[in-house]
């Protein structure tokens, strides 16, 4: 048995190496995503008043703040017992919106970018983004602006800093001023137009990605995603859909408070990162994705114009009627999304109850369990607490995206690992380095948030015999 | 080489504030802003992502402050930056470095920076400073205003 380590994966979050395992005649017998820090967030909150769990827990992430910000928001609204104000339910879902659209633009056009438009293959010292400035400095310069344009509605609500406490259980503490308003509505059309343009730019660009689409993780699994009335696609508050690859329905109208019910977590001995799966199938029968895929597989309509056109013409990868397996169409997806919570932000600024007063709901502990979720960027976030009758965190179970698509991730990187070792033996080609790094990014995994992880490293690889002997290495 | 639009001094201050003193940038930061220097600007963040790049921009001094992971570093240090000499990957966080050679790539500018490193001890999960970092705030904010003095 020989293993080939790459440590760590670059342009991701957080921290991790990747094992391929190779079997004594040389093919892939298995891979691993490892992720090697250690998860202690829970117990952290322990003893803490659940009113403060919304401005903890979004200093886990920088990348995400809003996600845990809401979902622990919502799990507090649970413990109170109350209906929100719907001006806060709809400043809630803007500033959400403003979240997808800024982690969404950092995933295209920063990270992924470089490998689709200077290609897979291309010199890796140059395959970052300073080559894609160099190739393209426009579009370069339009992510930059599109990032910074959620960046702001963030700050507009919530105020100059990455995590603002202000979104809380029962409500918002603060509405939109008038002038905040106008000058997010006065920025839609340059987004607009740079969200059309990376669109119609990947297009493009898919005909030389043939290779890529068959081998990063596409295969058979389910896919899990939050719907609304009428398979809205809904990224703050819906009931729970499971899809199959055939686009058959197998669960839909689940309450995300019943979480329990269908999802299990496994645990393996090589990764901190649980294994989160559809409980009726076991695990890893019960491999299911989420995110921007998932969420396009599960929906029947974005709900806009725009989007609804661009969501046809993605269905139609899969005949329009299945669910799109290959993991390479996370980044259409993304794209598809980012329309969608902008035409949905104009929608919103529009809307006169926006402007209301009143924010807040009051209520004292009426529950000891809070259990709600919203869709991050990267996909469904759980939040789930117990508290004392005092309203202090007995217990807190956080189920995140990135760790939802962790047995797709390591089944990607098989596939891809399959693909190369197959036609090159067990030295490391770059090829196959390259697409296990993009395969991986598709993902946009988001580490810091799956295990609390922070610090990077310079790129290595090694390949390592059944003994440990280092028989190939290599490093950027 | 001069800034577009003028403006002075940015601060930012950055690292994650639940890693014990790896928050002390962001700490530092808010602390200088209750100081009300007039043309200054302040950011805590949690971590540098490429759009920083498009703001450093539009000022001519920017001072980038963070925990230092140098656990034999007793003082606070000040350097000088330049942009990174290679291509750095972009990942989710970036260095100041790299936030200057990305600004000198998309817009032919990057302001004068300096990196105020606080030494620090202790990133595992906390909201408390080791003693060591606590002692440091006052003569990072002391260094910090000092230098301002000289661009304002």
């Amino acid at each position: 048995m020989k293993q080939i380590v790459i440590d760590p994966v670059t342009r991701v979050e957080g921290h991790a190496k990747i094992t391929i395992l190779i079997d004594d005649s040389g093919h892939v017998s298995d891979a691993r995503f490892h992720v090697t820090e250690f998860r202690g967030f829970e117990k952290f909150c322990e003893g803490r008043p659940f009113r403060e769990m919304p401005g903890i827990t979004a200093r886990i992430c920088g990348i995400c703040p809003v996600s845990h910000l809401l979902a622990s928001s919502k799990a507090g609204d649970k413990i109170l017992a109350v209906s929100i104000p719907p001006a806060a339910i709809k400043l809630r879902r803007l500033m959400n919106l403003g979240q997808i659209v800024q982690s969404h633009a950092l995933s295209f056009f920063h990270l992924s970018a470089p490998d689709l438009i200077l290609g897979m293959d291309s010199d890796p010292s140059k395959r970052n983004v300073f080559g894609l400035i160099k190739a393209d400095p426009e579009l370069a310069r339009k992510g930059i602006r599109l990032r910074q344009f959620g960046q702001e509605i963030i700050e507009h609500l919530g105020g100059k800093k990455i995590h603002p406490a202000w979104s809380i259980p029962g409500g918002v503490r603060n509405g939109l001023s008038e002038e905040s308003k106008k000058q997010i509505i006065d920025k839609i059309p340059e987004a607009k137009q740079t969200a059309k343009l990376a669109l119609e730019l990947f297009k493009k660009l898919l005909p030389n990605f043939q290779r890529e689409i068959q081998i990063f993780g596409n295969f058979p699994s389910l896919f899990m995603g939050m719907v609304g009335e009428d398979g809205l696609w809904e990224h703050y508050d819906g009931k729970i859909r499971f899809v199959d690859s055939m686009g058959n329905i197998i669960a839909d109208e689940l309450d995300p408070a019943n979480y329990k019910e269908y999802i299990g977590e496994a645990v393996e001995s090589w990764s901190y990162l649980k294994f989160p799966y559809y409980l009726p199938m076991g695990y890893p029968e019960g491999i299911y994705r989420v995110g921007p895929l998932a969420r396009l597989n599960v929906c029947e309509k974005m709900g806009t114009p725009e989007a609804d056109k661009e969501l046809l013409e993605f269905k139609e990868i899969a005949n329009g009627d299945r669910a799109v397996s290959s993991s390479f169409y996370y980044h259409w997806a993304r794209l598809i999304e980012i329309i969608a919570s902008l035409e949905r932000i104009e929608e919103l600024l529009s809307d006169p109850d926006i402007s209301s007063k009143k924010l807040r709901a009051n209520a004292g502990v009426n529950s000891i369990v809070g259990t709600a979720a919203s869709e991050a960027p990267r996909g469904t976030l759980f939040h789930d607490y117990q508290v004392d009758e005092n309203g202090l965190i007995q217990k807190v179970n956080l189920i995140i995206a990135t760790g939802q698509n962790n047995i797709a991730m390591n089944r990607t990187i098989e596939q891809i690992a399959r693909h190369f070792i197959h036609l090159h033996g067990t030295k490391i080609p770059e090829g196959m380095l390259n697409r296990v790094e993009a395969g991986i990014r598709a993902y946009d995994p988001c580490l810091s948030c799956s295990t609390h992880a922070f610090g990077k490293m310079p790129l290595e690889i090694t390949l390592v015999d059944k003994n440990g002997n280092v028989i190939d290495k290599k490093s950027r | 080489m001069s800034s577009p639009l003028e403006k002075k001094i940015l601060i930012i201050g950055y690292g994650n504030t639940l890693r014990g003193d790896d928050g002390i940038g962001q700490i530092i930061a808010e602390k200088i802003e209750k100081l009300n220097f007039k043309d200054i600007d302040i950011l805590a963040l949690h971590q540098l992502t490429p759009d920083i790049a498009g703001k450093i921009i539009e000022y001519k001094v920017v001072f980038f402050i963070d925990a230092s992971q140098n656990t034999e570093l007793n003082e606070v240090q000040v350097l000088s930056l330049e942009p990174s000499e290679s291509s750095p990957k972009i990942e989710h966080a970036m260095s100041p470095e790299d936030i200057l050679k990305l600004a000198e790539e998309l817009y032919n500018f990057y302001p004068k920076s300096f990196c105020v490193l606080v030494p620090a001890r202790n990133f595992s999960f906390s909201e408390n400073l080791s003693d060591l970092t606590k002692s440091m705030i006052q003569p990072a904010i002391k260094i910090i205003t000092e230098k301002i003095k000289n661009f304002n």
